[in-house]
């Protein structure tokens, strides 16, 4: 069945590749959705498709790419929307040199 | 060595490194990471221009580099560091009596985030500064950031001008860097030459570097490192045959390498943006995308999965990417002066006019945007510009960057590659001899049309870029 859910994640998640990590994955698995990272410090996952394979998603981010130090994971399941086409990673304005 | 070899002992720099407040992955913008200039920075500075300007302060508009009149001798620069605006101390400051000053900001990433924090961290500092030195020019600003809340500083350098030369111009820069290879000492000299060439180079894109003057920016946890990093910068000075001078530095013990750099010409600038015309043609010194090619390397020395992958897509092994990371490296820490030679010898004197014949246009070097600086140029000169090839030191690299999220823009480049407009004699004078010299000269497009400024490259420059923020300012062809 086909679900959306809203992930955040805690402790050293910025800067050590979480983001590409995460996009990879999704890809990977067929989901849609985007990461950003967040002021606080911590990363935002949104993602569509099947449950099955967002569960699987959110089991690897516990661990996350190598560098990275997981603390906690917040996750808020909803229905499915169909919003997102692909996975992308959303680079806040500063990450973006001009 | 092998690959599990270079795996941990990649992993144990990059360790270090973060202990030393410092995030190798911010390399994907090269120099330290800049406050997102139209988002935040100019917000932040036109809320408080208007009071700024009522005490006398000029803030001149965004350009890479400061310009004015004199000479090298002419003129005398004091720095002044300060983290808060109860340390600007304006009975010094009227001592010095400058006329214009450089600024190098350094705030929290909580501060950069949004131009009312920005704002309320420089105000204080710029007020005091304008109240004790009225009609003050900041010249050239440049503003990083950092994650270390305890490392936000601002460094003044002002210029107090003792003699103008009406026949010469100075140009002046700053620019820093944390570090551009993890997987080299902090305190190398490659890692030094490729912060100083990136200061270096806004100069020398506009064909200054007779009398170059290096005052440096360190900053580091210990005085050990400080020390090699100052002693490289030495050396790379004389190599260079340029002048290296001591001022006070900002001691916050987060890892900083740059300088702000002086050179004098005697030529106009490339600012000949109404004499653009159609026919003429864009030149890029070298192939771009130098920050893919690191990036992909970072990324896999720390995921071997990245590493398989690379080797399963494109036959790229380990072995052969650091053969590729390594000469990238070596070209951005060789001075760049070979252009600025080649550009300086087609400007018009100063009290010459720009002939299309025989002189070049405009300049810009690529940075971190990549290949989006043409849609800057673009705007300059209001043109419509067609790019025909999309130079890539390693086409490879940067598609696998953008297909596997390495980097939102895997054209970016730093410390080197400049982009020329010129009449196609003048292209083809300077194509010779930067080819005579070692560069890699390679022309890219033309200008079509004057008026509207746009940009159209071939599509396949999706294959190198994934933010979609620069894909929409272009106009996409397929070849």
């Amino acid at each position: 069945m086909k679900r959306r859910a809203v992930i955040r994640v805690y402790g050293e998640v910025q800067g050590v590749g979480f983001r590409s990590w995460t996009a990879r994955r999704a890809q990977r698995a067929g989901l849609s959705g985007y990461v950003r990272n967040e002021p606080d410090g911590s990363v935002l996952i949104v993602v569509e498709g099947e449950e099955e394979s967002i569960a699987r998603l959110i089991e690897e981010c516990r661990k996350g790419p190598p560098l990275a130090r997981v603390e906690r994971i917040d996750v808020e399941w909803q229905e499915y929307r169909g919003e997102f086409q692909d996975f992308e990673i959303r680079y806040r304005d500063y990450e973006l040199p001009r | 060595m092998g690959y599990e070899e270079l795996f941990r002992e990649f992993s144990k720099r990059v360790e270090d490194y973060r202990s030393l407040g410092v995030n190798p992955f911010s390399l994907a913008t090269g120099c330290a990471v800049k406050v997102d200039l139209l988002t935040v920075l100019y917000p932040a500075i036109r809320s408080i221009r208007g009071d700024l300007e009522k005490l006398g302060m000029r803030i001149a508009p965004r350009r890479d580099a400061d310009i004015f009149q004199g000479s090298i001798e002419g003129f005398r620069l004091f720095r002044e560091i300060y983290r808060s605006e109860d340390d600007v101390n304006i009975e010094r400051l009227k001592e010095i009596s400058p006329s214009r000053a450089i600024v190098l900001a350094q705030v929290h990433q909580r501060v950069a985030d949004n131009p009312e924090s920005l704002a309320r961290v420089i105000r204080g500092i710029y007020t005091r500064v304008a109240q004790a030195a009225p009609g003050i020019i900041i010249g050239k600003g440049h503003s990083i950031v950092t994650a270390d809340s305890k490392a936000q500083f601002m460094a003044f350098d002002y210029i107090r001008i003792n003699n103008e030369n009406y026949d010469r111009l100075v140009v002046g820069n700053n620019d820093t860097i944390q570090i551009i290879d993890p997987a080299e000492d902090p305190g190398s000299p490659r890692q030094t030459a490729v912060a100083l060439g990136n200061s270096l180079n806004d100069l020398y894109t506009l064909g200054a570097w007779r009398n170059t003057t290096i005052i440096p920016v360190i900053d580091s946890p210990s005085r050990e490192l400080t020390r090699r990093i100052e002693d490289n910068m030495r050396r790379y000075a004389e190599s260079i045959g340029a002048k290296l001078v001591e001022a006070p530095q900002p001691r916050t013990g987060a890892l900083l390498m740059g300088a702000t750099v002086f050179a004098e010409t005697d030529r106009k600038p490339p600012f000949f943006y109404d004499e653009v015309s159609p026919g003429m043609e864009i030149l890029v010194t070298r192939p771009i995308g130098e920050l893919a090619s690191i990036n992909v390397y970072m990324m896999c020395m720390l995921d071997r999965e990245i590493a398989e992958e690379l080797r399963r897509q494109f036959g790229i092994d380990v072995e052969k990417l650091l053969d590729i990371k390594s000469s990238i490296i070596d070209r951005m820490s060789r001075p760049n002066i070979d252009v600025a030679r080649a550009i300086e010898k087609r400007l018009p004197q100063i009290d010459e006019d720009f002939d299309p014949s025989r002189h070049v246009a405009a300049t810009t070097d690529v940075t971190g945007p990549g290949i989006y600086v043409i849609k800057e140029l673009a705007e300059l000169t209001r043109s419509s510009i067609r790019i025909d090839r999309i130079p890539l030191i390693s086409p490879e690299l940067s598609e696998f960057a953008t297909r596997n999220y390495i980097i939102p823009n895997a054209t970016s480049g730093t410390n080197g590659a400049v982009v020329m407009i010129a009449s196609p004699r003048v292209i083809d004078e300077i194509e010779g001899e930067l080819r005579d010299r070692g560069e890699e000269p390679i022309r890219i497009g033309r200008v079509v049309t004057k008026g509207e400024a746009r940009v159209m490259v071939p599509s396949i420059v999706r294959k190198y870029i994934s933010a979609k923020a620069y894909l929409k300012e272009f106009d996409l062809y397929e070849a």
